[in-house]
């Protein structure tokens, strides 16, 4: 099939729904930014490339909205290295639940997340602390959203207090304070791009941006694939007794079906 | 990006919690005797820091110096505690030397360090023979400490020289442990340790112990006490 064919299948594709339509449930989303609204289920990829890389992650996220009410589950599975090559193991299991506040001037939600360990030994991180390392804590969350002609502006902020087992090389507690901004942009009636920045603190990854494009395959299956920057750990700033450099990134995919 | 921006992150994620706590040894000693065939090696070493079930096969290295082969064994971990047991009995009248490896660390998982001395090579046998290790002082007695505590009938049978001339007469006798041994929770049942004896003695470089006609041991005669010289047989921070 020549490239040509390909552009002008991709056109037509593209041309065939309204983004609305086609998004079907599907909320925007982002690495620290999790998806409100719909109910649906969501499996995504996220692997490390670089040469400190080896930590792989695959995520099933379940999430139903009832009314106001949104409520989500995720389940980390790893494989991670250790002194004996990769092992696999489940990470901590991710709980969170959103309630939609009175609109005032903007849609915005609270929520309140927790994690609770499910696996045993997954002695790792990705480039959030509490996503593997066996641990467990609380997180209170503020999101808002913004839209406007196919444009949506995001923004989230967290409190938390979260405890780690077993030597992590961070604090056995620690409290974390974060902020997260997205910006969406509906590219055509099926595609989009979206831009994050998050700073948190304490945090394995204090800073860190991801740009990621979507398209939405067919009504409620939006595919995604992107990638993370970890700002402040190629700035030297993680528990491993590394140096600045840049030397690893996260490339992520997902596939989520809105019900 | 500037060196200014590298170090504020640094001493951002610089907040980590205290370093974990706690004695710093490994046993048996080294140079020890008649160590129990059914023992376990043990190190506590807390910054090491090894979680639980993370696998550390090459965290404790054990040779046969007889055979010159590696010893098969399981490498454990327990809190603070690193333990290797062989996967068949220490064989008998064998001696062995080990060592304590630190994993690698890695830039996503644990990160290992190694509290100062543990890292040491030491050896250890498990036959009966009887020897001193090192000498030193407490109050103005001249002690060593030996490869096992001696049995009365040994004790006896001590013959010393020092800086090569005879010592007739030196009677020697077995000082309590809480004068020198250190705290060595979690150290394997049935480790007999080491031993100390003590005798009246002038001053000198070297002693020579003589622990039967045809054995003896020579030492330097340093100016620590028996306590200082088991902890650092044992690879304790002093």
């Amino acid at each position: 099939m020549s490239r040509l064919t390909i552009g002008l299948a991709a056109i037509l594709f593209a041309a065939t729904a309204s983004a609305g339509d086609l998004a079907g449930g599907n909320a925007v989303q982002a690495p620290r930014v999790e998806a409100v609204g719909g109910s649906g289920l969501e499996v995504q990829y996220a692997g490390m490339v670089g040469s400190d890389r080896g930590v792989n992650v695959w995520t099933t996220r379940a999430r139903v909205t009832l009314d106001q009410v949104h409520i989500s589950a995720s389940v980390p599975v790893a494989s991670y290295p250790t002194g004996l090559g990769q092992d696999i193991d489940l990470g901590n299991i991710g709980l969170s639940a959103w309630y939609d506040l009175p609109y005032f001037g903007l849609n915005h939600s609270m929520g309140l997340k927790v994690h609770l360990p499910a696996g045993e030994r997954a002695y790792a991180w990705q480039n959030s602390p509490e996503e593997l390392w066996p641990g467990s804590g609380l997180d209170l969350l503020w999101q808002g959203r913004f839209g406007t002609n196919g444009t949506t502006l995001l923004l989230q902020g967290s409190l938390g207090i979260h405890e780690s087992v077993d030597f992590a090389p961070f604090q056995d507690r620690w409290v974390r304070a974060g902020a997260s901004a997205v910006l969406d942009r509906d590219l055509g009636n099926r595609f989009g791009v979206t831009g994050s920045l998050d700073m948190q603190y304490w945090d394995t990854t204090p800073i860190e941006m991801s740009v990621a494009g979507r398209a939405d395959i067919v009504t409620g299956l939006r595919m995604r694939g992107g990638i993370l920057f970890p700002i402040a750990t190629w700035a030297g700033a993680t528990p491993a007794d590394r140096p600045a450099g840049i030397r690893e990134a996260t490339l992520f995919l997902s596939a989520g079906l809105a019900l | 990006m500037s060196a200014k921006f590298s170090l504020l992150f640094v001493a951002l994620t610089a907040c980590t919690s205290e370093p974990p706590t706690g004695a710093v040894f490994a046993s048996p000693a080294d140079g020890q005797s008649a160590f129990d065939r059914d023992g376990t090696l043990v190190v506590s070493a807390p910054l090491l820091a090894v979680p639980v079930d993370y696998p550390t096969p090459q965290a404790i290295r054990v040779v046969d110096l007889q055979t010159d082969g590696f010893v098969d064994g399981t490498v454990a971990t327990d809190g603070v505690l690193l333990t290797f047991t062989p996967s068949t009995r220490w064989r008998r009248n064998a001696r062995y030397a080990w060592t304590v490896d630190v994993p690698e660390s890695l830039p996503h998982g644990p990160q290992f360090e190694a509290d100062e001395g543990i890292e040491d090579a030491a050896i250890f046998d498990t036959s009966d023979s009887l020897s001193a290790l090192t000498a030193g002082r407490l109050d103005n007695q001249l002690c060593f400490v030996m490869s096992r505590t001696p049995d009365d009938q040994e004790l006896r049978g001590l013959t010393l020289d020092l800086d090569d001339e005879a010592s007739a007469g030196a009677l020697f006798e077995r000082i309590d442990p809480e004068l020198w041994e250190p705290e060595l929770p979690g150290r394997s049942d049935g480790d007999p340790g080491l031993g100390v004896v003590c005798t009246d003695a002038g001053d000198a470089d070297f002693a020579r112990l003589y622990t039967s006609d045809s054995d003896s041991s020579l030492v330097e005669i340093s100016s620590d006490s028996p306590e200082q010289l088991v902890a650092a047989l044992y690879r304790s921070a002093q």
